[in-house]
């Protein structure tokens, strides 16, 4: 019904129209959508599938450093948990900044909350990469 | 019935802040809470102000805020707010200054209403039409509930992201904003989303649905808004077809 | 002339799209905390294999363990009123707000009762 005319509508903007925050927005949805996923893989990979042997001190579901070692031998754990780490660290900062937006935030102050809200992602990636790499060190 | 209305009172010529006052008036059955009002102003104080009209929730002039919810007064009856009689607080609507007792300052509501461009743009370099613009009864009927606002601000008063953030168009003028954007004769469009898609645009709004829930005429600004950003998404992506 | 705030935190005039944003949102910054100290307690590992798994076993108490769970059930809400709210941006079911909330409630609270149950059978062996 409607969607025609949206369609029409749209059509007639020849060059498209956004502003600053499409990305940032798009983003949330995107990463918030595939963070359902890849979380719900952490959970159940690190706590559910994790009850290899279980010794006599060490609680099934617990984390032990070999066992995540053991992980880290395929290549696909790579690849999920750095889409994870970076994600998840994406989709809170971004949330952050979102909360400092709603209560008006702007110009100077927005660009100094950007950057340090980039700063903080940045580095907690990059730490977080070093922490993986340590298990197959 | 008699029914006690504590009313947040402000009178800048006499003092700098507002305070409550009660009164305790005898009404019927019957009685809308704009009609206590009026029976206090004109039987027990002439000096409070409110803003009323056409008492039949069609001019928008008497929004405000009743036991802490933004509604119509001439709407909004005593029996349902006060069933068995007691007490209604009633207060001006919020995010809006207060200029007087009940009277809100409707200018930064009038402001942004006119930033989203709020008429149909023609097209200046088309032909000139040979007949009347023709729309899909559907599409009338669906940009019906949009032009029924009556520009009272309720939404505006409801919504809490006004409440924290002053430059958020707020709902009434992005419901507007779609009225206009869906219309077929329009031509304004590239615009109005420029100014729409902008930080305190179309983003700041959280799907909270209060604005939509309060409107005294059933108006939907949370679906214009949804709808709205799925255009300058879409448009952006270029996946317009 | 003085500007009063809206009182869409009151109890009364508190409603449901009201409370699944604050909720969204105070899930949201603690989740992003919870977030940043993980990073931190995970790199451990740069100080070695048995660092790591002493430092681990200090989260094997039964407190430590019901947080987990309580963690669980707050992300599970968090993600399940995020789909409502990606619903909503694709312009679907924004009819049923109320109704997907509670969906996106109790489905999380049953997470939560999941997971300490799961819990509570670990601490009791």
């Amino acid at each position: 019904m409607a969607q025609v005319e949206l369609e029409e509508k749209v059509r007639e903007a020849p060059t498209p129209v956004a502003g600053p925050s499409f990305w940032p927005w798009l983003l949330q949805r995107v990463t918030g959508g595939a963070l359902l996923i890849l979380l719900t893989l952490h959970i159940v990979v690190n706590h559910i599938f994790n009850i290899a042997e279980v010794e006599d001190d060490i609680l099934p579901g617990l984390v032990v450093f070999s066992d995540v070692a053991d992980r880290f031998e395929t290549p696909a754990y790579w690849i999920i948990a750095v889409l994870l780490l970076s994600f998840a660290l994406f989709h809170g900062l971004n949330g952050i900044r979102n909360i400092l937006l709603d209560y008006g935030v702007r110009g100077t102050g927005e660009k100094v909350a950007t950057g340090a809200l980039l700063g903080v992602g940045l580095a907690a990636f990059t730490f977080g990469v070093i922490a993986l790499a340590a298990f197959i060190a | 019935m008699l029914v006690r209305l504590r009313i947040r009172r402000y009178q800048p010529e006499t003092s700098q802040e507002p305070y409550y006052q009660s009164f305790e008036v005898d009404v019927p059955e019957s009685a809308t809470v704009l009609d206590s009002l009026l029976e206090v102003r004109d039987y027990l104080d002439g000096t409070l102000s409110l803003r009323a009209s056409c008492r039949s929730a069609i001019c928008g002039s008497c929004g405000m805020r009743i036991n802490g919810v933004s509604r119509l007064a001439c709407k909004t009856l005593v029996v349902d707010v006060a069933p068995r009689g007691g007490e209604i607080t009633i207060e001006p609507l919020a995010n809006l200054p207060v200029i007087k007792d009940l009277v809100a300052d409707m200018d930064p509501f009038w402001r942004k209403w006119r930033e989203v461009t709020p008429w149909l743009v023609s097209d200046e370099d088309g032909e000139k039409p040979e007949r009347e613009h023709l729309m899909a009864n559907k599409l009338a009927l669906y940009l019906n509930q949009f032009a029924a606002c009556i520009a009272c601000g309720v939404c505006y008063s409801a919504c809490p992201i006004v409440a924290i953030d002053d430059e958020y168009l707020g709902p009434a003028a992005l419901a507007k904003a779609l009225r206009y954007s869906y219309d077929p004769r329009d031509h304004g469009k590239r615009q109005r989303l420029a100014r729409l898609a902008e930080e305190q645009g179309l983003w700041r709004c959280h799907t909270i649905f209060s604005c939509a829930e309060q409107c005294p005429k059933r108006v939907n600004p949370t679906e214009a808004i949804q709808q709205l950003k799925k255009m300058v998404i879409l448009a952006r992506l270029g996946l317009a077809r | 002339m003085y500007k009063p705030v809206d009182a869409q935190f009151q109890a009364r005039a508190m409603r449901t799209g009201t409370m699944a944003w604050l909720l969204q949102r105070l899930s949201g910054i603690f989740l992003t905390i919870y977030l940043i100290i993980h990073i931190i307690v995970i790199g451990n590992s740069v100080r070695g294999e048995d660092a790591f798994d002493d430092l681990l076993g200090l989260f094997e108490n039964p407190l430590m363990l019901v947080l987990d769970a309580g963690l669980v059930g707050v992300v599970a809400f968090h993600a399940l009123n995020g789909i409502r709210l990606i619903l909503f941006d694709l312009a679907i079911g924004l009819r049923y707000q109320k109704v997907l909330f509670w969906i996106a409630f109790i489905v999380a609270l049953g997470v939560f009762i999941g997971s300490a149950v799961a819990v509570r059978n670990i601490i009791v062996d």
